[in-house]
């Protein structure tokens, strides 16, 4: 059902010829000899806007997840080497124990924030228990004599 | 809905093609063959050269090949491919389009009725790109969305063009 203003409908019923009969019998021998013989299964893949889409989701995704892993939660960190609780816990005793020592404030903090930052890399630098025992990276131990 | 699924049609038809079916041209040519004719007569005003850029879209959408596979609006890309076909023809034979509508009249046959054959000398007056547009919305069916693509202009300018000619061809036939 077409809809329109009186012009359009005027128009409409006026109508266009159509082309001549003999134009699709034209067209078909001139059209018929250029068509290609078929195409490869990597041309349909190629030129398929459905494999474009894919490829185009699939690298998104995989710089979604590499960005998502750059994002910096403040100053120096990232997801990867945001300290743990038992962390917080040990550079707190590390700078309550500065603090009783007599230490200065900002000097207590300080030791606190190299405290953490330690304790945030276990692998890197070692580990040291609270009975005094030293875990090298290697995995070997040292006695705190 | 219908036009979703006269696409998927076409776009099936344009991949048998891009197989090497020969039957695929007849059955796009029976689908479109009198959209784009009308086309070309709006663009040429000849019925000789909307026949020759007919045939030479279905020559061309043919050995296109694989190409075809990446076509979403088949309609669409054929009519754009008659638009630059006419280009093409109009660059080559040095002639002003606004000049070429003069000569015929398009699609008047003998014994026309006589309200036909008015609307059909008010469109041969108007100029190409407003009796494109025309022929386009009214006769194919298009929207100006469409219609900006094929022609390659925007759609503000193609209803520009279509307000034109609509106030023209009122004033050409009277109704105002």
């Amino acid at each position: 059902m077409m809809l329109g203003t009186p012009i359009e409908n005027r128009l409409r019923s006026a109508g266009l010829t159509g082309p001549p009969p003999d134009l699709r019998e034209r067209v078909i021998a001139c059209s018929v000899p250029r068509l290609r013989p078929g195409t490869t299964w990597a041309e349909q893949i190629w030129f398929s806007g459905r494999w474009r889409l894919a490829a185009l989701a699939l690298l998104f995704t995989v710089f979604a997840f590499d960005a998502l892993d750059r994002i910096p939660l403040g100053p120096g960190s990232s997801f990867a080497d945001r300290p743990g609780p038992v962390a917080m816990e040990t550079a707190q005793a590390a700078g309550e124990a500065a603090r009783q020592a007599g230490l200065p404030g900002d000097v207590a903090a300080l030791l606190e924030r190299q405290a953490l930052l330690a304790a945030s890399q276990p692998a890197q630098n070692g580990r040291v228990s609270i009975d005094g025992q030293v875990t090298l990276p290697d995995g070997g131990e040292l006695e705190n004599r | 809905m219908d036009a979703q699924r006269e696409d998927r049609r076409d776009r099936e038809l344009l991949r048998q093609l891009a197989g090497g079916d020969a039957a695929a041209i007849g059955s796009l040519y029976d689908r479109h063959a009198t959209a784009l004719f009308r086309h070309g007569l709006a663009l040429s005003g000849h019925a000789s050269d909307a026949e020759d850029l007919v045939q030479a879209t279905f020559v061309k959408l043919a050995a296109r090949g694989p190409l075809l596979l990446g076509v979403r609006r088949p309609a669409s890309y054929m009519h754009r491919m008659l638009h630059a076909e006419w280009i093409d023809l109009a660059r080559h034979r040095a002639v002003a389009r606004e000049e070429s509508i003069e000569g015929e009249l398009p699609g008047v046959q003998p014994g026309d009725a006589a309200e036909a054959l008015d609307v059909r000398r008010a469109l041969a007056a108007l100029p190409e790109r407003q009796r494109e547009v025309v022929v386009l919305h009214v006769f194919n069916g298009l929207s100006f969305r469409e219609i900006g693509r094929i022609a390659g202009v925007s759609t503000f300018t193609t209803a520009s063009r279509y307000r034109l000619a609509i106030d023209r061809l009122r004033l050409l036939l009277g109704e105002r």
